[in-house]
């Protein structure tokens, strides 16, 4: 395998999830349930008494309809939608990979938040508390808060914020919008 | 990172999903007012092959889910590069490799800690780099820095590994949330 090709594979799969543990427990759960069913059946089949619940009464139980039988449907049908979502959806983790010709460079979202933050903050000349970013997948969101009466230069800030995403080269893109709170603060 | 089979993992997700819906659905239809759809065997007679037949199926299940569940996580290594030469093999650990980026990275105020590790992928040896940053890292320089010492890495060795650099944040951050700085 090629390293640009290689180098895909590893970023496609550092940037979902592997269903791994969601699996494991699933089949722990399944080996048991199995495992309970086989040897009832097992004794049953030899004559002898069951360990917790004959297979003919565990059948008659489900068809029944009680209570119980209706809350156990209701619990089995939601773990199975669960694991069925967790099938079917795209299982995405909030990262983003970086653009780069030696490396395959994978980051949280979070640090990139913490990139446009730094950045932000030198190009509006503000306190590090006046300034709040955060990342999701298509869209960085910085908002400042000015001190009263000193403006702040919104396009310079969205201008340099734009510049850095596009040196990172994040994928999926990442578009960088700046707010300004209406109310500023007093002091530096 | 691990070599497990992701499309294995969802079509397992996926079949126990569905018969678990199938089967709580089943055991709600007497609440809708309607007799089970299948018509099952009266309880207590049980033919014993039906029984023995349930016994082995499930005993199947029980082996196959065994067998998935220990076989995860494999692809994992320690040893980079296996270079066999006349005195002997030469090996290379990937601490080796985290500790020369630790060094180029000494200096970087951002960097809280450097961790490596390796694994196999489509027959190569991949080094993964797990770089801490502190809040508001400055992100191009802290990679432009990691490339100078895989570049380094590159001379020393005579030959391209293939690396992953992940970039995580601090534990502050991570507790703060998930993808948010301020």
């Amino acid at each position: 395998m090629t390293e640009p090709r290689l180098y895909r594979r590893i970023r496609r799969r550092e940037l979902h999830r592997s269903r791994s543990g969601a699996t494991v427990v699933t089949l722990v759960v399944v080996a048991l349930l199995a495992a309970l069913i086989g040897t009832e059946c097992a004794l049953a089949a030899l004559g002898r008494p069951p360990l917790l619940i004959a297979p003919g009464r565990l059948l008659g139980l489900a068809v029944s309809g009680s209570a119980i039988t209706e809350t156990a449907g209701a619990v089995v049908a939601l773990l199975g939608a669960v694991a069925l979502l967790l099938a079917l959806l795209p299982g995405r983790r909030s990262r983003h990979s970086l653009a780069h010709d030696r490396l395959a460079v994978v980051v949280d979202d979070a640090v990139i938040a913490g990139a446009l933050l730094r950045d932000a903050r030198r190009s509006a000349a503000l306190a590090p508390d006046r300034v709040a970013a955060s990342v999701s997948r298509r869209r960085a969101s910085v908002r400042l808060t000015p001190t009263s009466g000193i403006p702040i230069d919104v396009a310079a800030v969205r201008e340099s914020a734009d510049s850095l995403l596009a040196e990172l080269g994040a994928s999926p893109s990442v578009r960088a919008v700046v707010d300004i709170a209406s109310k500023g603060e007093v002091g530096s | 990172m691990t070599r497990s089979n992701r499309v294995v993992n969802r079509i397992i997700l996926f079949v126990v999903g569905l018969t678990a819906l199938a089967g709580g659905a089943v055991l709600l239809l007497p609440l809708l007012g309607r007799a089970a759809p299948l018509r099952l065997p009266a309880p207590d007679t049980l033919a014993p092959a039906t029984l023995a037949i349930v016994s082995v199926a499930t005993a199947i299940v029980v082996v196959l889910s065994v067998a998935w569940i220990v076989t995860r996580g494999r692809g994992r290594t320690s040893q980079l590069l296996v270079v066999p030469g006349e005195a002997g093999v030469l090996t290379l650990d990937s601490r080796v490799a985290a500790d020369l980026v630790a060094d180029a990275l000494a200096h970087n105020a951002d960097v809280v800690s450097v961790g490596s590790a390796g694994f196999r992928m489509r027959g190569r040896t991949v080094l993964s780099l797990r770089v801490v940053a502190r809040r508001a890292a400055d992100l191009s320089s802290l990679v432009a820095a990691v490339s100078e010492a895989i570049g380094a890495l590159d001379a020393i060795l005579d030959t391209r590994l293939p690396v992953l650099l992940q970039v995580v944040p601090g534990v502050r951050v991570i507790r703060a949330r998930e993808n948010r700085a301020r």
